[in-house]
């Protein structure tokens, strides 16, 4: 029989999988009406980095885990998890990108055009070498033994600080306003939800009050990805082309 | 009458692009799409036989590759180029009057021949220098580019200056356009053209949804101001 507390929690976790969803729809969505492929991935990142919180709020993410856990259900969480900080990065080099663009001397911050793919690169051959070997049965996943998760994780962990250093930099030189507004919202979202989802911790009530919270941190955030304007008032009888004065 | 490159936008502007010996500006926010009418602007008039001059604060393979991303190829047929890296004339924001001396000088060699430019540095310029001064600069630059059977179109980024520069940039050019970003009903989000003035149109209604596919420009009627 259910709690007023397991309802509670339920309903909490519905309406945070709903803005969060809601989040990742309108992300997409602005992506396609940009053209250029840094914009997009700007806009994607965001996207991505919900739908990620959505699946681990969805999944263990949120919910205490109890008892002996399975491979499938060690990979399936290593990844979700690993899945999150890359959606992150995924964000942060691509903003780092649009900032360059808005930078009226186009600077190339820390030689971030050349860096991000020795980052990527290493990341990509971490990560397959710890899958390969743990599926074929070097090591067994659940026991995992701490040096290989350093080996994994270290390069996500140089990724991320290191781009979470070049892009305030990279942002200060930018003179695209709204950009800025976008970072400042993005930057409280993973202070106030990652930063008490992942290190303070609390209960899965907390957690998921947090994270719905954060949700609209992150919809601010997506709402400045580019300047949005509304229609006067307007009729859908589109006229044919207006023709020019003879 | 200069092609801008894409069929629905010529017919637009009606009846075959923009008008002759005038100035049009693209104004967006970035990303929005302007780089790409300026690709389509001068890969049309390099297919029609015009002298193209492209001046970027970019280096040149960088705006090559660019172009290529919306199926634009320079590389048969190529514009001249004014750019920081790879080019003839370079870029350099702190010099105005090399730069403006640099345009003339092209235009003149080239002045037998239709041209068209194509800019996309009074962005930054404008954030690296006072504005009375680009508006001088880019008031002699116009002049001096209608001395030709020209055409020119530059850029300019929505949200990266004040309302009163943009209103003043605009001022100087006989067309402007502009590309944004519209939400309708909370759900949607739709990328529209409107064109706020053209020489020789009267004031336009319409709003115009405009789209990047199979590498080409898309432009349709969508609305219009009631």
């Amino acid at each position: 029989m259910l709690s007023a507390l397991d309802v509670v929690t339920d309903l909490v976790m519905i309406a945070a999988a709903a803005i969060y969803g809601y989040v990742a729809y309108s992300a997409f969505a602005i992506s396609r009406t940009l053209s250029n492929g840094i914009y997009r991935r700007q806009a994607m990142g965001v996207a991505v980095v919900a739908i990620v919180i959505l699946i681990l709020g969805e999944g263990t993410g949120f919910n205490s885990a109890s008892g002996p856990v399975s491979t499938v259900d060690f990979i399936a969480g290593f990844l979700s998890f690993y899945a999150t900080f890359i959606g992150l990065y995924y964000w942060i080099d691509a903003s780092i990108g649009a900032a360059r663009l808005t930078d009226p001397l186009y600077r190339d911050t820390f030689h971030w055009t050349r860096l991000r793919l020795a980052f990527w690169a290493y990341d990509a051959v971490a990560l397959v070498f710890f899958l390969a070997a743990g599926i074929l049965g070097v090591f067994d996943f659940t026991t995992a033994p701490p040096i290989v998760l350093v080996f994994v994780l270290i390069p996500l962990a140089i990724m991320i600080f290191g781009g979470a250093v070049v892009l305030p930099i990279a942002a200060r030189r930018s003179k695209d306003r709204l950009m800025k507004k976008h970072l400042n919202w993005f930057a409280v979202y993973v202070i106030v939800v990652l930063g008490f989802v992942f290190v303070v911790g609390g209960t899965p009530l907390q957690s998921l009050l947090v994270a719905a919270a954060g949700g609209y941190f992150l919809y601010r955030c997506v709402r400045s990805l580019v300047p949005l304007y509304k229609f006067k008032t307007v009729s859908k009888d589109a006229d044919k082309a207006p023709q020019r004065a003879p | 009458m200069a092609s801008t490159g894409i069929t629905a936008l010529d017919k637009l502007l009606g009846p075959e692009g923009y008008p002759e010996r005038s100035a049009v500006l693209v104004t967006g926010a970035p990303g929005v799409g302007k780089q790409a009418l300026g690709y389509s602007f001068i890969h049309s008039g390099l297919d029609q036989g015009d002298f193209c001059l492209y001046v970027t604060r970019l280096a040149t393979r960088e705006v090559l590759k660019d172009a290529k991303a919306f199926g634009v190829n320079f590389e048969n047929k190529a514009p001249s180029w004014i750019s920081s890296d790879g080019a003839g004339f370079r870029y350099d924001y702190r010099d105005l009057t090399g730069l403006s001396y640099s345009i003339k000088e092209v235009l003149k060699k080239n002045s037998e021949r239709r041209i068209r430019v194509f800019a996309d540095v009074f962005s930054p310029l404008l954030m690296l220098n006072p504005p009375d001064a680009i508006y001088k600069f880019l008031t002699q630059l116009i002049a001096d580019v209608k001395q030709y059977d020209s055409v020119m179109l530059a850029t300019l980024e929505d949200g990266m200056h004040e309302t009163q520069v943009m209103t003043a940039m605009e001022a100087l050019f006989d067309g402007v356009i502009e590309l944004k970003v519209y939400r309708e009903g909370g759900l949607s989000y739709v990328p529209i053209l409107t064109i706020q003035k053209m020489l020789g149109m009267p004031p336009q209604p319409g709003y115009f949804r405009f789209s990047f596919s199979q590498n080409a420009m898309e432009v349709a009627a969508y609305a219009q101001r009631t």
